[in-house]
């Protein structure tokens, strides 16, 4: 939006008294650290090259004519897929309550929806793994979806890790919105449902994509929970992070190593949609 | 019973938010009115006008609009075109999206939208900003078009605030001949918030003036300026014509004096008092014009002849605290020059300076 990019600009401004040195700092510790990120990923990229060169074999096309691969990149994509729709949908009415309303203990409530955010994911897995032998969770389970060690508890899993940070995002977008734009539009007429409809939602609709593809892109490289909660049954619960543990486990490090660029590919889709939609506004 | 005549009516609203408070207060806003809401930063102005909108629950106290109680209704219902400080034009929508939005609410027809939009934006000559969207737009015009969206839904009630503080002494003054125009032609009650004195005087039919929560004085332009409540009041309103004296217990009983004349009797108690001295009484002469009844002639060197644009007048600091506005030619009227100016006794406004009320 062209309001964006003048802020960028003023952003951008030079002022008088701004010191080099101090700007030269900050970037050349920003440089350094994305320069050892891009090392790692071209020390994986370089071995993985040297490993196909001296076995003659290609991983890639390996992995590709693997049915598990396949079946496991495909669970990957529509169990995170549908997580991140799921923590999106939750995301924008709890960050919404959390932004505009005065309930009583709210700070309790931020703080439990934030918790999966501190705890490891793998402990996530084993609390899931917990309730679900409780009567309440085998009730839930009797009635008809399968859980434990099935790919509905990879999308549980996925979006209990994911939806905190779905919510920070929505949420941010909704706390950088002026309530005065909602105030003057109910003075025009429209209902409260109608005005978040017709104000608020556009006005967060980069928040909500960014809380979506942020959503994703985290829930797509899951593995603690996963190993714990859901399994890592071949053609049933196997996700991408867990082939890439099997393939090492086997001493396959070529395969595993092919299966990460991929992932890495999907990751840094996901990351360039994410800059592009959150615009800077974000809090990622 | 609201009269039928009073078109926003407030009876002993109260509201806190935070530490503070809206405290039991009331107003009556006639039909057709151009009211001004005066008072410091922070007085409660715009939470005020919130709660008559319907933005701001009320914890007690009621709100009457066109004789209807509207204290717990929706805003959407309250027919009140509101033009909040920053404009909050949506940023989204161009300006005749904005404009139209609050005409979509009421289920309006396209054509009758279009008519309704041809028609704001010719009455504030915004037509040719129609496509723009607000970020490419200047202070002046997204005021404009707020006042339009404001405007097209013909509210009963149009509530500004601080409509022309953020903006330069020239589109400011455009704006407020716009703003008068508007109010003669059409039959809608104007509340408008600022805290420039120029604007309260040019515009309004009516003053209220706040402070810390609470309604200080109501009335008619003509009556503040001439009958202040209270030191509050005057000093607010910057009256030029305010003097200082005091007021002593005499075998009449209480009298203002000023510099040992006794100018009027008075019923507020003794002690340091001022007195506001209708300037359209006031004449000023270079010779002692004698004592005539029901006159006071008091004496003193000018201090000061101010003839430049701003605020011209004769200023007295001396046995008198007082400036007479109005062009003086300073080769008649030089400073340390000795005059007599002379005044009714009878158009005297004494405030005590204690006094809150």
């Amino acid at each position: 939006m062209a309001r964006d990019k003048k802020n960028v600009l003023r952003h951008r401004t030079r002022t008088a008294g701004r010191r080099p040195l101090f700007d030269f700092g900050a970037i050349g510790i920003l440089i350094l650290y994305a320069g050892f990120i891009a090392l790692l990923l071209a020390a994986a990229m370089l071995y993985l090259g040297a490993e196909m060169r001296e076995t003659g074999e290609s991983y890639f096309t390996e992995i590709f004519s693997s049915a598990d691969i396949r079946h496991a990149a495909w669970l990957t994509l529509w169990t995170s897929l549908l997580s991140s729709v799921l923590a999106v949908g939750f995301a924008v009415p709890g960050a919404y309550a959390l932004s505009r309303t005065s309930i009583p203990g709210r700070s309790i409530l931020d703080m439990l929806v934030d918790t999966p955010i501190i705890l490891p994911n793998i402990v996530v897995g084993v609390v899931l793994l917990v309730f679900f032998r409780t009567a309440i969770g085998q009730g839930v389970q009797s009635l008809g979806m399968q859980f434990v060690y099935a790919p509905a508890g990879i999308v549980l899993a996925q979006f209990i890790c994911v939806s905190p940070y779905a919510v920070r995002t929505v949420k941010s977008a909704l706390d950088s919105v002026d309530t005065r734009l909602e105030d003057v539009s109910r003075t025009l007429g429209w209902s409260q449902g109608q005005v978040f409809l017709r104000v608020t939602l556009p006005m967060i609709r980069n928040g909500i994509v960014a809380g979506g593809v942020i959503a994703w892109a985290l829930g797509m490289g899951l593995y603690g929970p996963m190993m714990v909660f859901a399994g890592t049954t071949r053609q049933k619960t196997e996700v991408l992070p867990t082939s890439v543990y099997l393939e090492l486990s086997v001493g396959r490090i070529g395969t595993a190593l092919a299966i990460t660029m991929i992932m890495v590919f999907f990751a840094l889709t996901a990351l360039f949609l994410f800059k592009k939609f959150a615009g800077g506004r974000s809090v990622w | 019973m609201v009269e039928r005549s009073t078109m926003v009516s407030v009876k002993d609203l109260r509201l806190c938010v935070g530490e503070f408070c809206l405290e039991s207060v009331s107003l009556s806003i006639e039909r057709g009115e151009y009211f001004i809401l005066l008072g410091p930063t922070g007085c409660g102005k715009t939470l005020m006008v919130e709660s008559i909108c319907g933005l701001n629950m009320p914890d007690a106290g009621s709100i009457y609009i066109d004789g209807r109680d509207v204290t717990n209704t929706d805003p959407a219902t309250r027919r009140i075109g509101y033009v909040p400080q920053d404009y909050a034009l949506l940023p989204f929508k161009t300006v005749e999206q904005n404009i139209a939005f609050g005409l979509q609410a009421r289920k309006m027809g396209r054509k009758q939208i279009r008519e309704s939009l041809d028609a704001v934006c010719e009455m504030l000559e915004i037509g040719h900003l129609r496509r723009r969207f607000p970020s490419h737009l200047s202070g002046g015009e997204r005021q404009r078009v707020a006042l339009g969206r404001a405007l097209a839904i013909e509210p009963d009630v149009l509530v500004l605030d601080e409509p022309l503080s953020a903006l330069d002494e020239g589109t400011c003054r455009e704006l407020m001949g716009r703003l008068k125009n508007l109010h003669d032609h059409l039959n809608t009650t104007f509340i408008h918030i600022c805290h420039r004195l120029e604007e309260a005087f040019t515009l309004g039919d009516t003053l209220g003036l706040m402070r810390g929560g609470r309604i200080e004085q109501i009335g008619p332009t003509g009556r503040l300026i001439a009958e202040p409540r209270n030191l509050f009041v005057a000093r607010f309103l910057q009256l030029r014509n305010l003097t200082r004296g005091e007021i002593r217990e005499t075998a009449e009983g209480n009298v203002f004096f000023i510099n040992d004349v006794p100018l009027c009797s008075t019923e507020k108690p003794a002690g340091a008092a001022y007195c506001i001295i209708p300037v359209p009484e006031l004449s000023i002469a270079e010779h002692d014009p004698g004592d005539e009844d029901g006159y006071v002639v008091l004496s003193d060197r000018i201090a000061e002849n101010s003839n430049g644009y701003h605020e011209p007048g004769l200023r007295f600091r001396g046995r008198i605290d007082l400036t007479i506005p109005g062009i003086f030619p300073p080769d008649k009227w030089p400073p340390g020059k000795k005059v007599y100016i002379r005044f009714q006794r009878s158009g005297l406004h004494i405030l005590a300076e204690n006094e809150h009320h």
